[in-house]
């Protein structure tokens, strides 16, 4: 049986959702999604094309960058995988893996614990195509989101690492709009969850293992400009400096 | 390299960042305007080169001032400052 939900159909009739579990439900959601790859220093937003594919006790949920639109010309080196925002989540172990790009181009998948945010339910709501939403607003690794979830597709789930709502995430936004998902359809079908996702979710580092290894570089980083600063500082006229932009800010 | 870009000012974040340049000289780039006189007086020129480099969703932001006798002086040294922090950085990292 399948259910779908196009929200670029202006008016939807009563929905016959199942009355489904994480345990049991499967689902696969398109999101609208749009990166500011230029976070915290400009404005720079770009388009990606989001899945989530939940089936039953795991999800998977990733982004794809919209090809059409052309990125800066003049952005520097670029190691960006095809997908972004790579995020499997496991029910039953209440754990996530996330994939990392290494600043040698290699990509890691660390382990993370499932929807560890805190959300604060608030009065609002609104409706989304025939959706009738709940706003939930939560403070995650230094940024601020707000989403908006519907109750009546009781999946506790929702793009990227946000989730643990009473309902899926049909929108959910960084609070500078520089991270926005809105979901354009859901339908409720057998998915299949990539392979490489399957299997124990303990044979992954774990998260404070990513915030190491995030150290480690930038103090290997910082080191390099030491020596740089040394060589050249007596006789010439430079200055030099760097900073590394997190998405989820794990060193501030 | 071919990836040594000007900063420049924006309006919108808190990266904000001011030049100083030889009178009467102006850089504009994207529409943003990134230089402006400081004051009548000739003055050793400062640029300012800066790479980034995309590592998934993070971003390292390298980048180098230089002052020189004239302007394209000082950002041939800020382009060649930036260059060789970078070559640093990756061989670190590797």
């Amino acid at each position: 049986m399948k259910y779908h939900i196009f929200f670029a159909i202006p008016v939807m009739a009563a929905l016959a959702l199942p009355t489904q579990t994480q345990g049991q439900a499967e689902a696969d959601v398109n999101y609208a999604c749009v990166f500011n790859i230029q976070f915290d220093r400009q404005q720079f937003p770009v388009p990606y094309h989001a899945r989530l594919l939940h089936a039953g006790a795991v999800s998977y949920f990733d982004a794809v960058r919209d090809k059409t639109f052309a990125l800066p010309a003049n952005d520097g080196l670029s190691m960006e995988p095809d997908t972004l925002l790579q995020v499997s989540k496991y029910f039953e172990a209440d754990e996530m893996v996330f994939a990392a790009v290494s600043f040698s181009g290699k990509e890691v998948l660390y382990r993370d614990t499932l929807h560890s945010m805190i959300w604060t339910m608030t009065d609002e709501k609104k409706n989304i195509d025939s959706l009738e939403c709940f706003q939930a607003k939560t403070r995650f690794r230094g940024r601020n989101y707000i989403a908006w979830y519907a109750p009546s597709i009781p999946l506790p789930n929702g793009p990227w690492k946000l989730g643990g709502l009473p309902g899926l995430i049909i929108e959910a936004y960084e609070e500078n709009r520089d991270l926005y998902f809105l979901a354009r359809s859901v339908q409720f079908r057998p998915t299949d969850i990539p392979v490489r996702y399957k299997g124990a979710v303990s044979r992954y580092p774990g998260f404070p293992e990513y915030v190491t290894y995030l150290k480690t570089t930038l103090e290997k980083i910082e080191g390099a400009m030491s020596a740089q600063e040394d060589g050249n500082c007596i006789d010439c006229q430079t200055r030099s400096k760097v900073k590394l932009h997190l998405w989820e800010k794990v060193l501030d | 390299m071919g990836i040594v870009v000007f900063s420049y000012a924006s309006e919108t974040k808190e990266s904000r960042q001011e030049f100083e340049f030889q009178k009467g000289l102006t850089v504009e780039k994207d529409g943003y305007s990134n230089a402006r006189v400081l004051n009548d007086d000739f003055f050793d020129c400062t640029m300012s080169a800066t790479v980034t480099l995309t590592v998934g969703v993070a971003k390292l932001e390298v980048s180098c001032s230089a002052s020189g006798a004239t302007c394209e002086q000082a950002l041939a040294t800020a382009e060649g400052c930036v260059t060789a922090v970078v070559k640093r950085i990756i061989t670190a990292i590797k």
